[in-house]
């Protein structure tokens, strides 16, 4: 087997592999970003102008 | 004498001169030029071959003219097992190639058969002795013409020599040979700094062909795990609730709803209604969720904002989704047309197994009317894009591969004289 058909196996077999395990897992390739909230906006039920996240929400800020 | 007692023709390695020794004496038949051409390696080194052991026992250069009366010359050496088999290793424009004799006994056509390979004609033409120094167990001589005619099936290549130039008449003499990478041919004899060649050879064989059976079995691995994770995996309803939008009538309840959010037109007013479902989502660990949300009731012209956040208690880990749901209909120029996108759907990846809270902010235009919202949340649904962006990735190199090999064929059959263009 050649070089390049060793390189390419790998490459396959880690597509084929990453395919497995993410799927398996559950993974989503694109999705919204995960957020952090705080103990301050939990307290306060997650209601209103206190639902504050320390990055910005998925629309640019809130 | 490396051969004793089998050579018809012997060369003096001092004057070059031929003889005669088919009788067992040495009768002189001719002299030769300077040396047009050195052998690689010199006469009676042992090559170390998988077939055995071959000692190199003659060498001699020939040349064919094409038809544009340019004159390509390429050299033979003849190696002896020992035991009255002969190989003859051919160097053609830096390339090698192991020929062994064969039956055969084909004319000269477009494709040969043998031994169960279909082998192409490539080329054809009078190939004539231009030097010889060494033994050989044929009357061969400077000057000496045979019609040959070589047939490719990388990498192998048919060879014939046909003693009249048709191909109909006369005797046939058959050679099949394997291609030899230029370092196989340094290892065997252990020589060094042969030229590379920079050529595609006629039986040049195409190293990255490999590639194609590789992405088959890679790609029928992932076909078969999608089909497997779509028909086997259940999926599960973990959240299913309807929600209520109107506007109040009291202008300052009215007034609270109303938020400013950056959209992509820009700032804009909206109508904010938001609501925690007291029932916390359970989620388990490594299923991907899919999130719908249908509009139950939606008036025409109208959009909502679905923007949701799953939060985890504990961590105060936070994964949003967003779904705009509108639905638009009109008459343009007497048609009716119109713009359904009243269900939508989106994917998360999985997340820690666990309960979490819902917060829902439901976004719409001021003033819309009475509106009704399906959310439904699964878990467990495998997605056929992801196989499919498996299959996409798996093909980019072997799709450039392919590309390349295009290529190499054409610069192969650009040396042909039977098919010149490569077409």
């Amino acid at each position: 087997m050649s070089r390049f058909a060793i390189f390419y196996t790998i490459v396959a077999a880690f597509i084929v592999i990453f395919y497995t395990v993410s799927t398996a897992a559950g993974w989503e390739y694109f999705q919204p970003e995960k957020e952090k909230t705080t103990q301050e906006a939990k307290r306060g039920g997650y209601r209103g102008g206190a639902f504050i996240f320390i990055h910005g929400g998925p629309r640019g800020g809130k | 004498m490396r051969n004793p007692g089998r050579p018809e023709r012997v060369t003096c390695l001092q004057c070059r001169a031929l003889f005669d020794v088919s009788s067992g004496r040495a009768a002189f038949i001719g002299t030769q030029d300077e040396a047009p051409v050195q052998p690689f390696t010199p006469l009676g080194s042992v090559g170390h071959f998988a077939a055995g052991d071959l000692t190199l026992i003659g060498f001699l250069q020939r040349k064919t003219i094409d038809e544009e009366g340019t004159a390509w010359f390429w050299e033979e050496y003849l190696l002896s097992d020992g035991e009255g088999g002969y190989r003859w290793l051919v160097c053609s424009d830096r390339h090698w190639t192991l020929f062994e004799p064969t039956t055969c006994g084909s004319d000269i056509k477009p494709v040969v058969y043998h031994r169960g390979r279909a082998y192409k004609l490539f080329q054809h033409g009078q190939a004539q002795v231009t030097y010889l120094e060494g033994e050989f167990y044929w009357n061969v001589a400077v000057g000496q013409g045979t019609y040959t005619a070589d047939f490719v099936h990388p990498p192998y290549m048919l060879s014939g020599e046909y003693s009249e130039s048709s191909s109909t008449k006369g005797e046939s003499i058959w050679t099949h040979g394997v291609y030899l990478p230029v370092a196989e041919v340094e290892k065997a004899f252990g020589v060094s700094g042969l030229p590379r060649p920079r050529t595609v050879a006629p039986n040049q064989p195409f190293n990255a062909s490999q590639i194609y059976q590789i992405w088959f079995l890679a790609s029928m691995a992932v076909i078969l795990l999608a089909g497997l994770f779509l028909t086997l995996t259940p999926s599960e309803k973990v959240f299913d609730e309807t929600f209520t939008l109107s506007t109040p009538q009291d202008p300052e309840a009215r007034k609270k709803l109303e938020e400013r959010v950056q959209t992509d037109k820009g700032m804009q007013t909206v109508e904010r209604h938001t609501f925690r479902p007291a029932k916390k989502v359970s989620l388990k660990g490594l299923k991907n969720i899919r999130v719908t949300a249908r509009a139950r009731t939606m008036p025409d012209n109208s959009w909502v904002e679905v923007v949701g956040y799953l939060i985890d208690d504990d961590t105060l880990d936070v994964q949003p989704f967003d779904l705009t749901l509108e639905y638009y209909k009109g008459i343009e120029d007497g048609e009716a047309w119109s713009d359904d996108d009243r269900e939508k759907n989106t994917y998360v990846s999985s997340l820690p197994g666990g309960e979490y809270v819902l917060r829902l902010d439901l976004d719409r235009q001021p003033g819309s009317g009475p509106m009704s919202v399906q959310v439904l949340i699964e878990q467990g649904h495998p997605r056929w894009w992801h196989a499919l962006v498996a299959l996409v990735l798996l093909a980019i190199i072997p799709l450039i591969t392919w590309l390349v090999q295009k290529s190499f064929e054409t610069r192969r059959w650009r040396n042909s004289n039977v098919n010149p263009t490569g077409a």
